[in-house]
């Protein structure tokens, strides 16, 4: 009786993570299956919390007037071909139904002349992003309540641990834990939508994310990939500010140690307006040449313009900013100095067009799916819009064609006894210590930003120690051992990350090798794909298929 | 980081303890009613979640964030 063991919950749909990938994932699996139950289930709470909704949910959508063959070409462009390239054209023909969509929720979209107000964004040249009102909380509290109206039942504060399976290796549901109460709790799904985001080490802006999803489908044997590629971006350990995209369309400008605005140098055509990898990389090149520090200097922003970043419609960041002055003596509109940050990776599920992984009753949606490897502000929401659309159709096609799923008694048993271990007499501070370990490991520019065999190697030598330390560690209270598990994720992904990196010998985007310093489409027109094998993993190469936008001839380099 | 919660203009809501998205803010029983109590503070992720949605403003979060290790 699986009801003895915890909290039992049934449902037909099961979809991990509230962010705009979960959130439309859930709206869609009911929609594909009205008679059906879909459950959304989040570490914390619907609509308040997670990435998408401390965002500003700048949002790419392509409208019947656009040329959708041509932002399908930027978009496959902008990721130097390391994009799953028919699943872009999905994401982005179902982007303006979505958009009607949310205009029906109530969410306002701002206009001007009865069109859409638009505008261009980093790195991409004739794909356009928009915003609601009131940013990312106002988008996922409307998707809330229209899934509230539509009957998708909320399941808040769980912490999913493990992927049940049955014995044909169908994942049939999750197990995890109320991470207040430690109640344990048994999820038993005709299928799961993972839409967890990417893997952090909790750097800069997105410290509340952890991306244990990825980790728990590479557990049930799932195919991983991107695990090279990560989202770099030029940030400040002073404040977080969300906003350089349009800091620099309004005159602010990236200078060195001299005083010497840098970019032209290495990016003619884009300079400061190149895409944020492009500045992290730059930045690295002038700390090569020895002229750090660098700073973004904001002064150049017109006095008149500088009210719309103080009265963000970010919630956050407008009580930030405002608090910047007064209560931190930052001047954000000063020099201020900054370092290329690497944010999070861009390690994800493998699946197909229609979002489904490896492993049978399990898709990805959101940036828990590897739909490409690169980063614009706008595409990031925009994929998750789409894969989560794509994803919950898939998952209501699957729940009904894979019949009553199954969850072993035995198996739910020893998930309980484990976890309710790992809070047993425990350390109150080691996840704390584990993460400052690895972030100490992973954070030098030379590791996870500038990368040589050498360095990578070393790397991997010293994070067996962390690892190990890992494994033996109790925490004392539920609340550590949610912070554990994610602290050991982010470890495993360090591990994959490495080793990814190690084997693409080539630079291609965020994926910048010292002794390999050239793109080679040639060799590298490749995903590497991870897969754990006999208690290790197995990395192997599949060329990257191009139904859509072939790749350059191999002499010539994409004009960005 | 939160800093400070005005327990003589809190209300008692409970507002701030779900919005948390890092499990900082437990409403708890103290002297006869729920107060928010703070948990694991340095976990805070400077969201601004708890004052932003507080009905009575007796919430500080202070824009400083905690350092992390840097890139150089």
């Amino acid at each position: 009786m699986l009801e003895k063991i915890g909290r039992l919950i049934d449902t037909d749909v099961l979809v991990v993570g509230a962010g705009a990938g979960g959130l439309w994932a859930a709206l869609s699996a009911k929609r594909h299956l009205p008679d059906g139950r879909v459950t959304l289930l989040d570490a914390h709470m619907v609509g308040r919390t997670g990435h998408t909704a401390f965002s500003n949910a700048w949002m790419v959508v392509v409208t019947p007037d656009d040329d959708l063959d041509a932002c399908v070409r930027d978009i496959v462009e902008g990721n130097e071909w390391v994009a799953e390239q028919e699943l872009i054209r999905d994401i982005l023909s179902v982007s303006h139904f979505q958009l009607l969509e949310l205009e029906k929720m109530g969410l306002v979209f701002p206009k001007e002349n009865r069109r859409f107000i638009r505008r261009p964004t980093r790195g991409l040249k004739v794909t356009k992003v928009l915003k609601p009102d009131g940013g990312g909380l106002e988008y996922c509290w409307r998707l809330r309540k229209a899934l509230e109206a539509e009957g998708v039942d909320l399941v808040e504060r769980v912490f999913i641990t493990d992927l049940a399976r049955d014995d044909g290796g169908r994942v049939t549901g999750a197990l995890g834990v109320d991470g207040r109460t430690g109640e344990f709790v048994i999820v038993r799904a005709g299928a799961t939508v993972l839409a967890t985001n990417s893997v952090t080490f909790r750097a800069g802006f997105v410290r509340d994310l952890t991306g244990t999803g990825t980790q728990l489908a590479y557990d049930a044997g799932a195919v991983l990939t991107n695990a090279e590629f990560g989202y770099l971006r030029p940030g400040t350990p002073k404040f977080y500010f969300e906003g350089i995209t349009f800091a620099i369309q309004d005159g602010a400008r990236f200078v060195n140690a001299q005083g010497e605005p840098f970019m032209e140098r290495y990016e003619p055509d884009w300079a400061d307006r190149a895409d944020v990898q492009a500045l992290s990389k730059a930045m690295v090149r002038e700390k090569k040449a020895g002229r750090t520090p660098l700073y973004l200097d904001m002064s150049l922003i017109p006095e008149e313009e500088r009210g719309q970043y103080l009265q963000s419609s970010v919630a956050w960041m407008d009580y930030f900013f405002r608090k910047l002055g007064d209560r931190a003596r930052i001047d954000m509109f000063g020099k201020t100095e900054y370092y290329p940050l690497f944010q999070m990776t861009k390690l994800g599920i493998k699946t197909d067009a229609a979002c489904r992984s490896s492993v049978p009753g399990l898709l990805a949606a959101g940036l828990a799916q590897a739909s490409c490897a690169s980063h614009f502000a706008g595409f990031h929401i925009g994929a998750c819009n789409g894969t989560g659309w794509i994803a919950g159709r898939s998952a209501a096609d699957d729940a009904r064609r894979l019949g009553a799923p199954r969850v072993s008694e035995g198996n739910a048993r020893s998930v309980e006894a484990e976890t309710l271990a790992g809070w047993r007499d425990g350390d109150e501070k080691i996840d704390d210590e584990l993460l400052r370990a690895l972030q100490t490991l992973i954070f030098p520019y030379e590791v996870s930003v500038l990368k040589h065999e050498s360095r990578l190697r070393r790397a991997l030598a010293e994070l067996d120690a962390i690892e190990e330390r890992g494994a033996r560690s109790r925490a004392a209270h539920v609340h550590g051992f949610v912070r554990l598990r994610e602290t050991r994720c982010m470890v495993e992904t360090a591990r994959l990350m490495l080793e990814a990196s190690l084997m693409r010998r080539e630079s291609r985007m965020s994926h910048m090798r010292e002794d390999y310093p050239d793109r080679d489409d040639e060799a590298w027109l490749n995903w590497i794909l991870i897969e754990k094998e006999n208690g290790g993993r197995r990395l192997w190469t599949e060329p990257i298929a191009t139904p859509l936008v072939p790749p350059p001839a191999s002499d010539v380099q994409p004009d960005r | 980081m939160i800093i400070d919660i005005d327990l003589e203009k809190c209300t008692s809501c409970g507002e701030c303890d779900p919005v948390c998205p890092a499990d900082i803010i437990h409403m708890e029983e103290q002297g006869g009613r729920q107060v928010p109590v703070l948990k694991h503070v340095e976990h805070c992720v400077t969201c601004f979640n708890c004052e932003i949605f507080c009905p009575v403003q007796c919430i500080d979060v202070h824009p400083i964030v905690r350092r992390r290790p840097l890139p150089w």
